[in-house]
């Protein structure tokens, strides 16, 4: 086990440094701009950092459920990709154009986005959703 | 990167041989630069050639590659502006195109003065008035755009079009799902857009007109009256009007300012008006929906092949790579959009 700080807090502290240390003292626009891309890149690693397991778990569990699999080995990640492969395909063929499994498809797949935004862009994703509850009011 | 002296000294020679006066070229530096393309401003003053006088000029070189696989190269863009110019639309003056300069092609850009970046148009306070003005200036250039009579100028054989058998929308899905194959990560959120888009396609037009393939705010010169001119022609293509006339509301170019549909910057019914009355059409809200979703779908993929492009190691570029992470937020957008 290492010591402290942990490897979300060591990112969380390399972000910070470029974002609130290094960019403002930059005069060049373009390399600012590009450092506080560098900065929010690193918070996207630290989130799934923390998330992905069980995100990774939950999309299984979705999927072996779409797809009456049954997967639960050691790489959960390479059977997602699998079986969201088989998933595109049989969209692709229309075989997801209506009825109960267009339901399920829409569901699972609208679930699967946010998760990636709760990774790459939460706020986005709060002010998307804000706004559609807005609309349903 | 190239030194600025060596293209400097590259650029007068070019022009010396061109003009048979005397060339100088002064203020050169670098507005933007890439793996395939840089942009340079500089003032040149032509003395006992012709043609003579002082220029503002913005210097576009491609250095080989495509960002885009379906962007134009930089002779048929510069040919695209010539036509544009020839037909009144708001376009800065394409001076001269260079076949060879330091090997590579060149074109020489009259320089539009006024403010292009999204974000500031949005929001800045001193853009007030240009956000009242542009709906409806960008409404009515658009139709002027649309109604070039491309086959004068020989434009159907130099720009992509859709084959006889398809429609345009047919064209350009068959055209993403391809590119979503060679990319090969599956995105099923895309695939339910594409899906609901060969379903639900409206009526075939009945023409086929010359597209902008990227009007949107963020690609115009705007000053504090609004509209300048109109920039980036390297999307230019035939196909089905309503492709233009719904790119500016992708919310991806609404720049945060979501609630503003048209570009982040007013609602799009003045937009919508203005272009009706040019054309002496009436759109069908039907197909502007439609092509809405057709334009996140093509942003979506764009976003991705961006983020290869950088994965593949032709350019290793941050902000490519950063792209692939917020094509999640254009896919929540076109499944939001499909359900309704």
């Amino acid at each position: 086990m290492q010591d402290s700080p942990t490897t979300n807090e060591l990112i969380l502290t390399v972000a910070q440094f470029l974002g609130a240390e290094l960019a403002p003292t930059l005069n060049d626009a373009r390399l600012k701009f590009r450092v506080l891309v560098a900065a929010n890149v690193l918070r996207i690693v630290a989130r799934e950092l923390e998330m992905s397991d069980a995100q990774l778990r939950a999309e299984r569990e979705r999927l072996n459920a779409l797809l009456n699999e049954n997967a639960s080995g050691e790489n959960t990640r390479a059977e997602v990709e699998r079986m969201t492969r088989a998933l595109a395909r049989k969209i692709r063929a229309g075989d997801a154009d209506a009825g109960a499994f267009h339901n399920a498809v829409y569901a699972h797949v609208q679930q699967t986005v946010m998760e990636k935004l709760q990774v790459a862009n939460p706020k986005y994703l709060e002010r998307v959703l804000k706004e559609t509850a807005k609309l349903r009011e | 990167m190239i030194e600025t002296n060596v293209l400097r000294n590259a650029l007068e020679e070019t022009l010396r041989a061109l003009t048979r006066g005397g060339v100088r070229v002064e203020n050169l530096k670098m507005l933007a630069g890439g793996a395939s393309q840089e942009t340079w401003a500089l003032d040149l003053f032509l003395e006992n050639g012709e043609p003579r006088g002082e220029y503002a000029l913005v210097l576009r070189r491609h250095l080989g590659g495509k960002i885009y696989r379906d962007a134009l190269d930089l002779w048929r863009e510069f040919h695209v502006m010539q036509v544009a110019y020839a037909s009144n639309a708001a376009v800065p003056y394409p001076q001269a195109f260079l076949p060879d300069l330091l090997g590579r092609p060149a074109a020489l850009i009259h320089y539009h003065a006024g403010e292009t970046i999204g974000r500031r148009l949005a929001r800045e306070p001193i853009f007030e008035n240009a956000r009242k003005m542009l709906p409806a200036q960008m409404g009515e250039m658009l139709a002027r755009i649309h109604r070039i009579d491309f086959e004068k100028y020989g434009l159907l054989n130099e720009l992509p079009h859709p084959p006889p058998h398809q429609s345009p929308a047919q064209w350009m899905l068959a055209q993403l799902e391809n590119n979503l194959d060679e990319i090969g990560e599956p995105h099923p959120a895309l695939e339910l857009g594409l899906r609901w888009l060969r379903k639900n396609e409206p009526p075939a037009p009945k023409n086929l007109v010359l597209l902008h393939g990227d009007y949107r705010i963020g690609n115009v010169v705007v000053n504090e009256n609004g509209l300048v001119s109109v920039l980036d022609w390297e999307f230019a293509h035939l196909g089905d009007a309503y492709e233009d006339i719904t790119w500016s509301q992708v919310r991806d170019w609404r720049f945060g300012n979501d609630a503003f549909h048209f570009g982040g910057i007013a609602q799009p019914d003045e937009f919508f008006a203005a272009y009706e009355n040019a054309m002496g059409v009436k759109l069908n809200h039907d197909a502007v929906r439609y092509w809405e979703i057709m334009g996140n779908a093509r942003w979506a993929v764009g976003m991705l092949n961006q983020a290869q492009r950088h994965l593949r190691g032709k350019e290793s570029n941050l902000e490519f790579a950063s792209l692939g992470r917020r094509c999640a937020e254009v896919e929540l957008e076109i499944l939001r959009l499909i359900q309704d």
